[in-house]
């Protein structure tokens, strides 16, 4: 027994060696996600669904506003409006800040819900992720993240050459091929995963409310600006079908906030990797607008 | 509890220890440990169906012991009927009933009649077509006078729950697993640390092999009619492999767990991917299941002691029950079916029973004719899994149809799953081809791996390297696809 139990105790204690050392070096390459887990809490955040995580790139901003600001946005999944992502917004908002940016992107997919637990909060989607089940965003390392939601192998931690890597500040640095042939392809399996969506999604009050608490939240801290990010016309005639009357919906809240950008307006000046998401050049297009769109709004605001 | 969570692996080592801290000859008081973690094991998933394997415990218990107080036939026919009424009854209730319904609804419908009975939303218990037919073995063996009743309650709810094959099998028969709960057991280290070895390559089948080529598996059939016949013909080679990985891989660990206990759990599969036809490659599958069919379905319909017509019906039914049993819809039943397809020309050419020794025994490389046989067989193996993974049977003939395609001849491509993925996915393959090849003459493959089975710095190697395999290159968990059935 003694020599069994030896064994498995060695096996585990170098095994053991080998996971700490891993886990330590887990970085913005690791996966979409772990590196704004571990980032300290912030003053400044962009938030939203993967459009933003992909599409603004806090480096311009702060070339515009002058502020560092953090990219918390993650997927259409994990962080719809709702009460998950405004507890995790608490958690990663340092409570001190008093003079904060808050760029909040909206769109129909981020205040929707499935149509079949529309109505309990405790079935939303994204009840069941890393979002609603860590207790920590701001631990380097996260093993809580790394031991329970890394997303796929660890070996991946050691891949330098992956076509997603989230940098210091939060943006998710997607780098796809972008010839034709590659970007229609991609296009067409996200639109059609999008109309799937359509079938099985509809618009919440309930998200629609806490999008509002969690402007109303942030409002103690700095400035909120809601912006509505650019997407494919493709994508867009799916989503005025999901949310014809978008704008109208969320009058009360443009009201209440510092600014709001419609940037669909525009959507036919950008590249997508994929209808969905702007490409690194579009995103850095969109982001130094939007930088420049804030300092003309709190110019206007102070002349005021 | 899924063998490949934090939970089992907290679970395990503490009921382990205490296991083998109680004394040797407290043969009962270690069963009754047995049970109790058996039934803590099943109730991590739902407390409430542990009435279920109480109740069909307690009735095959008493009907036990009741065949044998009496020679009166008509009586101990009644309580025969009694255990296969309530184990049948509760497999019927809680698997089929939602399935029959629907299948007379759809059929009156298409008749004209349309009609919306009650339905009722009934939770499927995990493992429950694993433990009636554990413990329906149990009654008839009793009935047909193979083995006498257990006078041990204790042994007997512990045999029926045994934690390590409770909810995905190996199906054990009565005589062989039962009589290991009355032996005084003393540790013994080579078959303890040869448990460890299987549990630990029973992850790797699983969480390696199986979860990676989920990850593809799952993208290529949920949108099979945007993909090449070449992509879809990958989708279906990599299926073959999940549900080997998958399901040998809970039947390794379940084998692995049991040695830990000292207990021997029978094999479950035999290096099925190396068969040379139909008929063998469904005596190296699921080989518990396949022998419970063929002692109580086949034999007593009479086998292939009737005429051809009547042989061949008998293998149609075991084939078709045998679908049904893995799961309540149709696609199953056509996959059963499409396996007696390929069966019954083995049989009329009296070949089903050409090939029972070890495939290519003694030979390192197989000969160019045998690997020809080999890869066919693989091929409509694979082929009829299709049936099995798909959602509906015109799912899976549309996804047939499109393999023969043109596109057939262009190189796979699968959305979002990169060639990094792709390439680890055909190293781990071939690692585990070459792993049972090596190991075929084994009972367990694995075990050829392993020369100095006892040495110490060898088996810490051997360990560590695998423990270290399962975490770097385990795929996203998934729960093991038997579970359902």
């Amino acid at each position: 027994m003694r020599k069994f139990v030896s064994i498995v105790l060695i096996a585990l204690i170098l095994f053991t060696g080998v996971a700490f050392y891993t886990f330590f070096q887990a970085d913005g390459y690791a996966d979409s996600y772990y590196l704004k887990m571990t980032k300290p809490k912030q003053t400044s955040m962009v938030l939203g669904t993967s459009k933003a995580a992909q599409g603004i790139q806090p480096s311009e901003l702060k070339r515009a506003i002058g502020k560092d600001i953090f990219n918390y946005a993650f997927n259409i999944r994990t962080s719809p409006y709702g009460p998950v992502y405004f507890e995790s917004i608490r958690k990663k908002l340092d409570s001190s800040t008093t003079n904060g940016v808050f760029i909040l992107t909206v769109d129909p997919w981020s205040l929707s819900v499935y149509s079949e637990n529309a109505l309990s909060i405790a079935e939303f989607r994204e009840q069941r992720t890393f979002m609603a089940e860590l207790k920590d965003v701001s631990s380097n390392p996260n093993l809580e993240y790394l031991i329970n939601h890394f997303d796929g192998s660890y070996y991946k931690i050691f891949k330098r050459n992956g076509v997603a890597k989230v940098e210091d500040d939060g943006w998710l640095h997607v780098n796809l091929k972008n010839d034709i042939a590659s970007v229609n392809r991609r296009s067409r399996h996200t639109l059609n995963n999008y109309k799937e969506y359509l079938d099985d999604l509809e618009i919440s009050a309930i998200r629609i409310e806490w999008l509002e608490r969690t402007m109303d939240y942030l409002d103690d801290f700095g400035s909120v600006y809601l912006v509505r990010l650019p997407v494919h016309p493709e994508l867009q005639k799916i989503e005025d079908e999901l949310m014809p009357d978008f704008k109208l919906r969320l009058q009360f809240l443009i009201d209440k906030a510092s600014g709001y950008v419609d940037l669909t307006e525009r959507s036919d000046e950008f590249q997508y990797t994929d209808a969905v998401h702007l490409t690194p050049e579009s995103g850095k297009l969109v982001s130094r607008l939007i930088g420049e769109w804030i300092v003309e709004i709190s110019e206007d605001n102070s002349v005021k | 509890m899924l063998f490949n969570s934090l939970e089992f692996a907290f679970f395990l080592p503490i009921v382990f220890s205490l296991f083998w801290f109680l004394p040797k000859n407290r043969v009962t008081a270690r069963n009754c440990l047995l049970l109790i973690a058996s039934y803590f094991f099943y109730a991590w998933w739902d407390w409430r169906f542990l009435t279920l394997i109480f109740l069909s415990s307690l009735v095959d218990f008493i009907v036990g012991r009741r065949l044998v107080a009496t020679t009166k036939n008509s009586v101990r026919k009644w309580w025969l009927f009694l255990s296969l009424f309530v184990n049948l009854g509760f497999l019927m209730a809680f698997k089929y009933y939602g399935f029959f319904v629907q299948s007379f609804v759809d059929a009156f419908s298409f008749f004209g009649y349309n009609f919306a009975p009650e339905r009722l939303n009934i939770v499927l218990p995990v493992g429950i077509s694993f433990y009636t037919f554990q413990t329906l073995s149990y009654t008839l063996d009793i009935y047909r006078g193979r083995i006498g009743p257990t006078k041990k309650v204790i042994d007997f709810f512990a045999y029926v729950s045994f934690f390590p094959q409770l909810v995905a099998g190996p199906i054990e028969r009565a005589s062989h697993l039962l009589p290991q709960f009355r032996k005084i057991k003393s540790f013994n280290f080579s078959w303890a640390m040869s448990g460890f070895r299987l549990i630990l390559w029973g992850l790797f089948k699983k969480v390696v092999v199986a979860d990676n080529c989920a990850m593809v598996v799952n993208q290529i059939f949920s949108q099979y009619q945007e993909y090449s016949g070449s992509t879809l013909l990958l989708g279906c080679v990599l299926f073959g492999f999940q549900i080997y990985g998958d399901f040998s891989g809970y039947s390794d660990i379940a084998v692995g767990t049991g040695r830990l206990f000292g207990f021997d759990l029978m094999q479950n599969f035999r290096i099925p991917y190396f068969s040379r036809n139909i008929a063998e490659f469904w005596r190296r599958w699921h080989i518990s299941l396949t022998t419970w069919f063929r002692d109580y379905l086949y034999i007593p319909l009479g086998g292939s002691r009737g005429n051809r017509f009547r042989t061949l019906a008998n293998v149609f039914i075991v084939f078709v029950v045998s679908g049904l049993w893995h799961g309540a819809n149709w696609t199953f039943i056509a996959w059963g079916f499409v396996n007696a397809m390929m069966f019954v020309p083995l049989l009329l050419l009296n070949r089903n029973r050409v090939y029972v020794d070890t495939p290519l025994s003694g030979k390192y490389f197989p000969s160019f004719q045998n690997l020809f046989k080999i890869s066919v067989t693989f091929f409509l193996v694979n082929l009829s899994w299709i049936f099995f993974r798909s959602e509906t049977i015109t799912d899976a003939i549309n996804y047939l149809g499109a393999i023969f395609d043109p596109s057939i001849f262009t190189i796979p491509y699968v959305f979002g799953i990169g060639l990094t993925h792709i390439g680890l996915i055909c190293v781990v393959i071939m690692l585990l081809v070459y792993a049972e090849w090596l190991g075929k003459e084994e009972q367990q493959p694995i075990d050829s791996l392993v020369t100095r089975k006892d040495g110490l710095i060898y088996n810490i190697g051997f360990c560590t390297i695998l423990i270290t395999s399962v975490f770097f290159f385990g795929g996203q968990q998934q729960e093991f696809i038997y579970f359902q059935f």
